[in-house]
């Protein structure tokens, strides 16, 4: 079916247009050579006389006048741009109030990593690792990307902080560069089912989540908590994460007269969920976790919305939490995502981290950051963030004591906190 | 039972959306026989004019009825937007392109609709935009079965856009000339068809049923991103495929086809896989393709190939 037709008394035009194609090209590749040849210089460890400059994993070495860059991997496009946007604003309001680290001033290196999608979290990853003046990572938004990321950070030894990845799988994976400040998922779900059996008195729940990373363990977790002898999961399906119709699945767990939908994912899709089964004529109540919280969640559903429960994992109460919601509210407005306190608590970490380790030197005047000795900092922090107080576990994870279940409903547009 | 009613009722839905993107590439195809490949993002172009228009009119000023109205504005503002741009897109980046290797003007499809995602993106930014609920809520509900307005509208639209279609292509003057390019371009243009002009308004016309589409789209589902295009777009290719690419009606069957056996397949698939929908339905078509590589009524593409 296909056939070629070459024009024939085109063809030195054609070819002539080609060459110059082609030297463009190659005037392409020599700028982005140059380009790429003026930031590797700075990556290789050198001698120095001080002790930063003898760290195992190499330096960081920022020049004298340059900016150190952390990077904010988020999801910046796309149904969840709202997560990712939020972790951005938290990230620069750390970044901004912490000021100048030792006189070097502090950038943000925004990535769009587009929450579920592998290939876009490795491409961002591959971009940071490449950055010579690159300290840290806050990043991914999501536990799918962070999977995908995890093994190009490892391999240069760059901590990655992640305000909101929580599936129960990341610190499993054996990398000594991840940490996270939200909790695992293995804590929410056996009390949102709690929650659910003892609060909400729902005896058969239909489930949903979205296969990701994310979705999976969080339904899995939320499944093992709730199923008992008097507490029946009628259902247990997967749908396609981001597809605008679910109807054909509402109309099939409907079939199964359930009394209470559960769905672990993201907002986006808890709100086309809600949408479509008021469509469908199913009324029964509704809970989503930590994805789900988020005021797009009442933006996009509308009053459709109304009566959902959404949930998450808190633990602060104390002045810092104040501080910084006053702090974030008067800058960006409203501060009811589920994440931006954990952002804003990492970007901290990492900060503070730096701070300790980064040394100048004294006969360049450049700033020396060991990597192995940013990651201890690390791993080593005790803080007391916005979200209570913060340890890490061995593998990354964040330290669960002093953590509980927030469970908000949508009353008139607006989350109202019902657990106290 | 009851449950599989309403899953046909949910498929005839999504599929009539696909059915009415799928004529645009069949119609295109027909007449030159190039993938259209950035007829989606045409079609996210109306779902984007359709939001314009609804969120810059505060219909509630006007009171409740006055919805309505606002609804017939955004049909239009997608019915004008998308050909507009399908227009200017089929200027720039097919036409000079017609005497080229066939090759050349489906890369240059897939060019363009790189460019206008990206250009979306950059002009709005990455946050998706909510419609706002103006369609009215509710619908008819029939023995237990739920059929939403909004479905409702979605089918009987694209069942009435269809048929004035067909009226247009076999009896007025303009679908006459369309006809006659998509049969042999150059004897066409030998008996006085102004074979331009054809062109341009095959795309039109295709153009103004993905415009209607989108903002539809946009009514039923209420979001619309910049990205929103490409897999409605794959989808209704594989409807317009389904069908028997350059078949008006195939593409509206191959749409509808498509549609239920992607809702019907949720309803089917054991328990763990209720997510391979759409592996349900591209297997589908490389098995009708396989036996029937023409689609449903494709005896067209047949004699031509």
């Amino acid at each position: 079916m296909i056939r070629f037709r070459p024009v024939a008394g085109h063809r030195g035009g054609w070819l002539s247009s080609r060459v110059l194609w082609l030297g463009a090209l190659v005037a392409l590749v020599l700028v982005g050579a140059a380009c790429g040849s003026k930031k590797t210089t700075t990556s290789t460890p050198q001698a120095g006389g001080t002790t930063a400059a003898s760290d195992p994993y190499g330096v960081i070495r920022i020049k004298k006048g340059q900016a150190i860059d952390i990077g904010d991997s988020a999801v910046l496009s796309g149904s969840n741009a709202v997560l990712g946007e939020e972790q951005q604003n938290a990230v620069k309001l750390a970044v901004e109030q912490k000021g100048a680290i030792k006189g070097f001033s502090v950038n943000v290196v925004p990535g769009d990593d587009g929450c579920g999608d592998a290939a876009a979290a490795s491409a961002v990853a591959n971009r940071f690792v490449s950055d010579a003046s690159m300290a840290g990572v806050i990043g991914t938004t999501c536990s799918s990307g962070m999977l995908a990321a995890l093994p190009i950070y490892n391999k240069v030894h760059m901590v990655a902080i992640s305000p909101s990845a929580t599936s129960g799988k990341l610190p499993q994976q054996g990398f000594d560069v991840f940490f996270r400040t939200a909790w695992n998922d293995d804590n929410q779900g056996p009390a949102q089912a709690k929650y659910v059996k003892d609060v909400l008195k729902a005896a058969k729940v239909a489930v949903l989540h979205d296969d990701s990373a994310y979705g999976q363990g969080l339904a899995a977790a939320f499944v093992k908590g709730y199923q008992d002898s008097s507490h029946q999961v009628v259902s247990n399906d997967q749908i396609t994460a981001n597809a605008p119709d679910y109807s054909s699945f509402i109309a099939r767990i409907k079939a199964k007269n359930p009394d209470f939908i559960y769905y672990a994912g993201f907002f986006p899709d808890s709100a086309t969920l809600l949408r479509q089964m008021h469509q469908a004529g199913l009324s029964v109540p509704f809970l989503s976790g930590d994805g789900s919280y988020d005021p797009g969640l009442i933006q996009k559903a509308g009053k459709d919305a109304e009566g959902a429960y959404v949930t998450r994992l808190t633990g602060g109460t104390g002045p810092q939490t104040k501080a910084f919601d006053s702090a974030y509210q008067s800058k960006y407005g409203n501060v009811n995502g589920a994440f931006i306190a954990f952002a804003w608590d990492g970007a901290n970490i990492l900060l503070n981290s730096i701070d300790k380790v980064a040394q100048v030197d004294s006969q360049t005047g450049d700033l020396l950051i060991g990597r192995k000795a940013l990651r201890d900092a690390v791993a080593a922090t005790s803080y007391d963030g916005a979200t209570g107080k913060i340890s890490f576990l061995k593998d990354g994870d964040r330290e669960p004591s002093g953590l509980k279940l927030e469970v908000a409903k949508v009353e008139n547009g607006k989350f109202v906190v019902v657990t106290q | 039972m009851e449950v599989w009613v309403q899953q046909v009722v949910n498929g005839l839905a999504i599929g009539g959306l696909y059915a009415m993107i799928a004529v645009g590439y069949s119609m295109v195809y027909g007449v030159l026989q190039m993938i259209n490949f950035a007829h989606g993002d045409i079609f996210m172009l109306g779902g984007f004019a359709g939001y314009l228009t609804i969120s810059s009119l505060n219909h509630t000023a006007f009171g409740q009825d006055a919805r309505f109205a606002v609804i017939g504005l955004a049909l239009l503002a997608g019915m004008v937007a998308a050909p507009l741009a399908a227009v200017i897109v089929e200027r720039v980046a097919y036409r000079p392109l017609r005497n080229a290797p066939r090759l050349a003007p489906l890369i240059s499809a897939i060019g363009v609709s790189i460019f206008l995602e990206n250009l979306v993106l950059r002009l709005d930014g990455g946050q998706p935009r909510y419609y706002e609920s103006i369609f009215p809520r509710g619908g008819l509900v029939i023995s237990g079965v739920h059929i939403a307005w909004g479905q409702i509208f979605i089918v009987s639209g694209a069942i009435l856009m269809m048929l004035f279609l067909q009226g247009f292509i076999r009896f007025t003057r303009q679908g006459k000339a369309i006809r006659a390019v998509a049969e042999d371009q150059k004897v066409a243009a030998l008996m006085g068809v102004n074979v331009d002009q054809a062109i341009v308004v095959t795309f039109i016309v295709g153009a103004a049923l993905a415009g209607v589409a989108g903002v539809m789209w946009g009514l039923q589902f209420n979001q619309v991103d910049h990205y929103m295009g490409f897999v409605p777009g794959i989808k209704a290719f594989t409807a317009a495929v389904l069908g028997g690419i350059g078949s008006i009606p195939g593409a509206m069957l191959g749409g509808f086809f498509l549609g239920l056996a992607e809702t019907l397949a949720v309803q089917a698939l054991p328990k763990g896989f209720t997510n391979y929908q759409d592996v349900v339905a591209f297997t589908l078509l490389i098995v009708f393709l396989v036996l029937r590589p023409g689609g449903m009524l494709g005896e067209h593409l047949a004699k031509r190939a």
